[in-house]
């Protein structure tokens, strides 16, 4: 699999430059900023994209077909594109971390909770987009894939305006939520991104390319 | 060994349907797949590459079951297909990288030589190659890992002539190993009648023929008669026929003909020509 990376590697720099260019912008802009959450957020999601756009230009270029005259499994070319996800998203939370955490000291304001908990929200945004999206790219292709996920999208979004509802009404019936702890969150995460793994795997092993 | 063995290979999508396909290659020899557009050739290819899925039948290469093959195996196949399918922001260095991380068998000098040989320039991305280099660049890969199965879909189109013969000669090199075999499809017939053993002609799905180059050359004929000599031939060994103005030109089974009647030699592209024209 160590070809397929380095492929994507090569395409990451040809590519993705733009995207670093942006997510470094951001992160300057957020460093400086009083309210920075979006300023942060943004250059998470937009590398959460990466591996999808590197899925997208392998289909433009047939390289998807390509891959499969050459000594590896469709399973390794799945796990090429989450590894690649799972680095980017491992870069970009330990960069927010860092930023975040020099931002506090400097202003004297430095809470470690806080700040991993801002860890594990920047992982959880990187992380939740690139579970959802990929397992219908790899089914549906670039194209509709993305038109799918945004659908799934709109989905997941009236959901959430459902269960903030229904939280507001709970909130002033004043029940009780215990908190879920950062582990268990990031346990919960690591899972989703673990099934969005093996699903894309399920559904582009008798896809024809 | 057989290179390359299919038993009843099926698989339909939209209105075609590849029926019932049995196709052997045996081990050091040149098959010639040729086929009018949409005949089923790049399907086949695509096929036995599981780059797509086939509804029956069995696929065995270099005498594995392509369903239970270990992706090792495909060290000893070279493919390239029509569309030569590297990121269109390669470099041939970077490709060369790639590959080494690939192959066991990785022969990086030989790449070196081939691209050189190809005259590939190295220092441009793959979307500035023409279809010519990017089809060089593909043979120069297949090439380059010591496959002993050569796997070729349309690679000699969009060549210049003058390369286009380089690359026969190289796979006339490379078939001097008894252990290596070529399944190359191609437009160009008069390609596949320089360097095949053997020739399949595939039409609307269906294998017509498959035979020996040597064969075939030496069962078929062109006969040019008036059309009461025509209707003395036994009709079963008249394949096709066309009115010129000056008489009937038919191709015709040799063996069927009376020893009276003069056979002129037939080449493989117009056997080829006759028959799909008969067949549609």
């Amino acid at each position: 699999m160590k070809g397929l990376l380095l492929k994507d590697w090569y395409m990451l720099k040809a590519y993705c430059r733009t995207y670093l260019l942006i997510a470094f912008i951001f992160f300057g802009v957020a460093f400086f900023s009083e309210d920075n959450l979006m300023f942060l957020f943004y250059p998470c999601i937009l590398c959460g994209m990466i591996p999808i756009n590197l899925l997208a230009y392998d289909e433009s270029s047939h390289w998807q077909s390509c891959f499969l005259t050459l000594p590896y499994t469709r399973k390794q070319y799945v796990s090429s594109k989450y590894m690649i996800g799972l680095v980017i998203q491992l870069i970009i939370t330990v960069l927010s971390g860092i930023i975040f955490s020099i931002q506090m000291i400097s202003n004297g304001t430095f809470v470690l909770s806080e700040v991993l908990a801002l860890i594990l929200l920047v992982y959880m945004v990187s992380s939740l987009n690139a579970a959802l999206c990929m397992p219908l790219i790899f089914r549906f292709g670039a194209e509709k894939g993305r038109i799918a996920f945004l659908l799934m999208f709109a989905i997941i979004g009236a959901a959430g305006f459902i269960m903030a509802q229904i939280y507001q009404d709970l909130m002033s019936s004043q029940i009780v939520i215990p908190a879920i702890p950062g582990i268990l969150a990031f346990i919960l995460l690591a899972g989703i991104y673990g099934a969005s793994w093996l699903l894309a795997q399920k559904l582009f092993e008798k896809k024809d390319l | 060994m057989n290179a390359i063995e299919i038993k009843d290979l099926c698989k339909t999508y939209g209105d075609f349907t590849l029926d019932h396909l049995n196709l052997t290659l045996p081990g050091g020899c040149i098959m010639g797949l040729v086929g009018e557009n949409g005949a089923g050739k790049s399907t086949t290819i695509r096929l036995m590459m599981q780059m797509i899925q086939k509804d029956e039948g069995t696929i065995t290469l270099l005498g594995k079951n392509v369903d239970e093959m270990d992706p090792l195996t495909k060290e000893d196949i070279g493919v390239v297909m029509d569309e030569v399918g590297f990121p269109l922001c390669l470099k041939t260095e970077e490709i060369g990288k790639i590959m080494q991380m690939t192959f066991h068998n990785w022969d990086q000098k030989r790449y070196e030589q081939l691209i050189h040989q190809f005259h590939i320039p190295d220092n441009r991305q793959f979307k500035d190659f023409s279809r010519g280099m990017k089809m060089k660049a593909g043979i120069a890969v297949a090439l380059s890992h010591h496959a002993k199965l050569l796997i070729l879909d349309e690679a000699t189109s969009g060549l210049d002539p003058v390369v286009r013969d380089e690359v026969l000669d190289i796979l006339n090199e490379f078939t001097r190993d008894e252990n290596h075999s070529i399944l190359i499809s191609s437009h160009i017939v008069s390609d596949l009648e320089k360097c095949c053993d053997y020739i399949a002609f595939l039409h609307h799905g269906k294998l017509i023929l498959c035979e020996e180059k040597d064969v075939l050359l030496a069962s078929y004929g062109i006969v040019n008669l008036t059309p009461a000599q025509l209707a003395e031939l036994p009709s079963a060994s008249i394949l096709h026929q066309k009115n010129t103005g000056y008489g009937i030109q038919a191709l015709v089974k040799r063996d069927a003909i009376p020893d009276h009647i003069s056979i002129s030699p037939i080449t493989i592209e117009e056997l080829f020509v006759q028959l799909a024209k008969e067949y549609n």
